[in-house]
């Protein structure tokens, strides 16, 4: 069992609304350090919610979420974001954009030292021939490997990656999931990922956390393992878990789904 | 030869090139607005040199280019020089109260709600019903123009200011306060940037404004400038010399226009250029 001091964040009881209406209830989670848990559920679910809550967008109305020990306002060095719809700067070029963090955060580097930062991550999810390029004259693909290389490059100890792959078509969205992969392998970080893509939930992670519908409570936790691919019970496994995934995540999609059509009159 | 049979055929000189299209047809853009100028000139002196139509009351390009003449050997730089130092006053009001009080109603939701109806009643009035008591509160001289142009260009400047701030893309300011901007650098590095295609309408619209302002002020009363010299040759029949005006203003609206082209690339280059641009 790990002790506290690789506890990477701490949710306690925490619950949240907007107004009336309860977004968030008495979730309890902790993720320990270079864990990659995934959130998933239904559209709705506060998924997103609880990610912002970790990024210090949105503080809860019950309950404490801690990182490394501290309060969300205190570590804001230490983590990093990258967003769904990239959020890169229309107005920067890549290079402009990977340097954003490290000259806000990094002012203990030289210019020298954070351009070359910024260089070294462009280069690993290969973007190093378009340095000079703007987001406009880029792919959506290469958009959200200058977002990844952004959230590396200040070099946090916790990403926090809210639908990355959503707005990328499938074989893209396979491309950058392995470079992710084999990013986070090489310098271990700890990821929190929200995404309701089920089979980029249960490839990716150490741990699956599935969501209710609104308000949203963590309804399973599961550890994908599936031993290698090689082996002949790998797909068997996999199956397994996914089937018993995909039951409760549909159960709260159907939820959902009887709530909107419920309201409408 | 290739055949239809036989699969990509490379000839021995590389791929086959389809033949570059010529000058003129990739040009076309260019040359044919300036055809069409000629052609307008053309047909406007051949038909002035067929008296189709009383000299007193229109000209053609030789005549008016005779009056341009005469402007230039007279009192054409001296009113120029007044007019644009009217203009140029005007707009530093302009953009002096307009920028900041822009930005200040953008910012703020409440101040937005209470000025908003305002500010857009003013924008879609004729200002220029005006120009007689700027004449009565800063007299004949550039003072009533200055004023004039102010408050014609400062409206479009504050509105396209406003828009522009509150148009900012609120994920990018989550995006940089998430990277650990502080609130000046969210201003430098969101704000601003974001703001500078709507500083450059604005100018643009405000230019034009401007323009009207200072002639019709200068066309209402006035002692010289560029406004008041197309009255005067007007009002004694010297319609070449009054045409030859007309066309000094056309000649100088276009120019500002294409420098404001410049500037907006200079100043805002990553955006994609608008269709026809």
């Amino acid at each position: 069992m790990p002790g506290t001091d690789n506890i990477a964040i701490s949710v306690d009881h925490v619950t949240f609304g907007y107004g009336k209406e309860v977004i968030l209830q008495d979730i309890s989670i902790d993720v320990v350090e270079g864990e990659f848990v995934s959130l998933i559920g239904p559209s709705g679910c506060g998924k997103s919610t609880l990610l912002s809550m970790f990024d210090g967008v949105v503080r809860p109305d019950v309950g404490t979420v801690r990182i490394f020990g501290s309060t969300v306002q205190e570590t804001l060095k230490q983590r990093a974001m990258v967003f769904q719809n990239f959020a890169l700067m229309p107005w920067k070029t890549v290079r402009e954009n990977v340097l954003l963090g490290l000259n806000y955060r990094r002012t203990d580097l030289s210019k020298k030292e954070r351009l070359e930062l910024a260089r070294e991550y462009i280069n690993r999810v290969g973007l190093t021939h378009a340095l000079d390029l703007y987001p406009h004259q880029i792919s959506g693909g290469m958009q959200q490997r200058v977002g990844i290389a952004r959230a590396f490059a200040v070099q946090p100890r916790l990403l926090l990656m809210d639908e990355p792959f959503g707005a990328l078509d499938a074989q893209n969205a396979e491309l950058l999931r392995e470079d992710l992969l084999k990013l986070v392998a090489e310098e271990r970080r700890t990821v929190v990922f929200v995404t309701h893509n089920l089979d980029e939930a249960l490839q990716m992670s150490d741990r699956v956390l599935l969501m209710t519908a609104r308000p949203g409570t963590i309804r399973d936790e599961v550890r994908p393992d599936f031993g290698p691919k090689t082996s002949a019970e790998y797909r068997e496994r996999y199956d397994s878990q996914r089937d018993l995934l995909w039951d409760h995540l549909k159960s709260e999609v159907l939820t959902v789904q009887a709530r909107e059509e419920g309201q409408k009159p | 030869m290739s055949t239809m049979t036989k699969p990509a055929p490379v000839s021995p000189g590389g791929p086959v090139r389809r033949p570059e299209p010529s000058w003129l047809k990739k040009n076309e853009k260019r040359w044919l607005p300036v055809v069409t100028v000629i052609g307008i000139f053309t047909a406007w002196e051949i038909a002035g040199n067929m008296n189709l139509w009383d000299p007193l009351f229109f000209s053609h390009p030789s005549v008016i280019w005779d009056g341009f003449l005469s402007l230039t050997t007279g009192p054409l730089l001296s009113d120029l020089r007044v007019t644009g130092l009217e203009f140029l006053l005007g707009m530093m009001i302009a953009l002096g109260i307009g920028v900041p009080l822009g930005i200040l109603l953008g910012t703020s939701k409440r101040l937005y709600w209470a000025f908003d109806p305002v500010v857009t009643a003013l924008y879609s009035t004729p200002i220029l019903v005006l120009t007689p008591l700027m004449v009565i509160w800063f007299g004949l001289g550039i003072g009533s123009k200055v004023a004039n142009v102010a408050i014609l260009a400062v409206f479009p400047v504050l509105i396209n200011m406003m828009e522009g701030v509150r148009n900012t893309d609120g994920s990018l300011m989550r995006a940089a306060k998430s990277f650990g901007a502080n609130g000046w650098a969210i201003q430098k590095d969101v704000i601003f940037p974001s703001v500078v295609p709507f500083f450059v309408t604005g100018l643009r619209l405000a230019i034009g404004k401007g323009m009207i302002a200072v002639v019709v002020g200068e066309y209402i009363a006035a002692t010289e400038g560029i406004g008041y010299r197309i009255r005067a040759d007007a009002e004694v029949f010297n319609t070449p010399r009054y045409l030859a005006g007309v066309l000094i203003m056309v000649v100088v609206s276009v120019i500002i226009m294409a420098l404001i082209k410049v500037l907006e690339r200079k100043l805002a280059p990553w955006r994609t250029p608008v269709l026809g641009e």
